[in-house]
């Protein structure tokens, strides 16, 4: 039995969601749509300094990782060299998202430059950590682009064909799921879905997450 | 007889198939001339294509590099882009939905472009990859949403890969060999879709999905008269207004002078009428990727 959720769910579990997010001291944000009927969605941003293949970027990036105190100013040629081979500072925009034809959240994902270019393809997906490393034809399959269904504009994002079997195996229980209508605090379903599809694309949640629902879970 | 009259009922459902399938737009593509590289004398000759309405421009992305890139002062590494009268053509929404939505005359025209892709704007499609994995996502969202996945699931990789190819080609039995497996359910038996795969599209605006299903339970009015089992079987199947309500419930939108007017659809440059149930819709106007794309255009002006 494959574990969907309507969006009048969905918005419940974002909106306790964030209120977890603002306990543990993270950055989720619930932003609303002016549209009639408005929808609701996930917001975190993060800076971060990754790898990077682009050349251009990485002399504008010198500097400012240089202004940010990220590196020593170094007259050395080749530590010059060294640094800006290996790294970048990136803005990195991840969206939750409620797909209505699969009903579930969607991952949506964004990356650019401190100049505001955006990254590669192929450095994307050297935001994903080796283990969970797809082989190259693969890589297609799980993470693409697509236009954002709410702000209509490009993202990469991963297809959430995937996301209510795999979640099925994991809340083995119809009763994992909390109802409509529950506190703000029975927000398992987009936590436990972003505990499974957040690290494919280097987002991982903090532990303090954990925590949190133990603490609820005992005051019930 | 009755046979026979089954038989030409069907064979008029698959000319309507046959038209959507080769319903074509004549274009004109001329590089844009900013972009010529300063040795070029003259400005090179537009292209002149029938492209067929339910492909992909990014289809033709190779053929069209070929014919320009060398005129221009493009590099190895700048991507390919289209454009009708300034705004950028997004790849993965078929031909024959950008034209309902910008074309304005024929043959349309469109420019092409090496410099500065719109990122901001457009996906990325380098190479033929994007757009078979585009195509076959589309694909297995229309099942999901018809059979949830139970016919893709059985699908073979050949199964696939003549779908794909018959696309790609031209190849109209090819394909269908294959996509009559998605008019079906899992067992192979005809049966009602669950949800209506379809988006509808409006200049300016986020593609519109929502689910609706291809059929309903009558509303259960009280009738003592019949047997509560006759009942429930009464369904009623959902039509385009149905629909078309789910995106604006009034069917009309309001003009800058204040004024109602009706909205006007069209799926394949065609004014469908409102009382056309959708599984017929579903099953015999689709696009390949077995949804129905439906744009929202502004009234013709008398």
């Amino acid at each position: 039995m494959a574990s969907t959720i309507t969006y009048d769910q969905f918005e419940v579990y974002a909106k306790g969601f964030v209120a977890l997010s603002d306990k543990v001291g993270d950055s989720w944000e619930l932003r609303t749509t002016n549209s009639v009927p408005a929808v609701v969605y996930l917001v975190k941003t993060v800076t971060q300094v990754v790898e990077t293949s682009d050349s251009k970027q990485r002399c504008s990036e010198y500097d400012s990782l240089v202004e940010e105190d990220l590196v020593e100013e170094s007259d050395d040629a080749t530590v010059q060299q060294d640094i800006l081979q290996c790294h970048s500072s990136v803005r990195l925009e991840y969206h939750v998202v409620y797909s209505v034809s699969y009903e579930v959240p969607t991952l949506y994902l964004n990356a650019s430059y401190t100049s505001g270019k955006s990254l590669a393809m192929n450095d994307i997906w050297k935001l994903i950590p080796s283990f969970y490393g797809p082989p190259t034809s693969a890589k297609w399959e799980i993470l693409s682009q697509q236009d954002h269904p709410i702000l209509n504009r490009p993202f990469y994002y991963i297809h959430p064909c995937h996301t209510a079997t795999a979640l099925s195996a994991v809340l083995s229980q119809p009763k994992d799921i909390p109802v409509i209508g529950a506190t703000p605090e029975s927000t398992n379903y987009i936590l436990t879905w972003l505990s499974m599809f957040g690290p494919l694309v280097g987002l991982n949640l903090s532990l303090k997450y954990c925590n949190t629902i133990h603490s609820t879970a005992i005051s019930k | 007889f009755k046979n026979g009259r089954q038989k030409l009922r069907m064979s008029e459902d698959d000319s309507v198939k046959k038209e959507v399938w080769d319903g074509k737009i004549p274009v004109c593509f001329t590089v844009d001339d900013r972009e010529l590289s300063s040795s070029i004398k003259k400005t090179p000759e537009p292209c002149y294509m029938l492209v067929r309405r339910v492909t992909y421009f990014s289809m033709f992305y190779e053929k069209l590099e070929k014919l320009f890139a060398k005129e221009t002062s493009a590099v190895v590494g700048d991507e390919m882009w289209l454009s009708s009268e300034e705004i950028p053509l997004k790849w993965h929404y078929p031909v024959g939905v950008l034209y309902d939505l910008y074309g304005n005359h024929l043959p349309w025209n469109i420019t092409v472009h090496f410099k500065n892709f719109p990122e901001d704007e457009l996906l990325h499609c380098q190479g033929s990859e994007p757009v078979k994995t585009y195509f076959v996502s589309k694909l297995k969202e229309a099942d999901y949403l018809k059979h949830k996945l139970e016919v893709f699931k059985e699908l073979t990789q050949e199964d696939t890969a003549l779908l794909w190819h018959g696309f790609l080609q031209d190849q109209y039995s090819e394909f269908w060999g294959v996509n009559k497996k998605f008019m079906l359910n899992s067992r192979s038996v005809s049966e009602p879709f669950k949800s209506i795969p379809f988006c509808i599209y409006r200049e300016g605006q986020p593609v519109f999905q929502k689910l609706i299903a291809s059929v309903v339970a009558q509303s259960a009015a009280a009738d003592n008269n019949k047997e509560a089992d006759v009942q429930s079987q009464l369904q009623r199947k959902q039509t385009l207004e149905d629909l078309l309500r789910l995106y604006d419930s009034n069917l009309s939108f309001i003009q800058e002078s204040g004024e109602h007017c009706p909205l006007v659809h069209v799926i394949h440059g065609i004014e469908v009428p409102l009382s056309v149930p959708l599984q017929w819709l579903s099953e015999n106007m689709s696009y390949p990727d077995n949804f129905l794309h439906i744009c929202i255009v502004p009234p013709k002006r008398n």
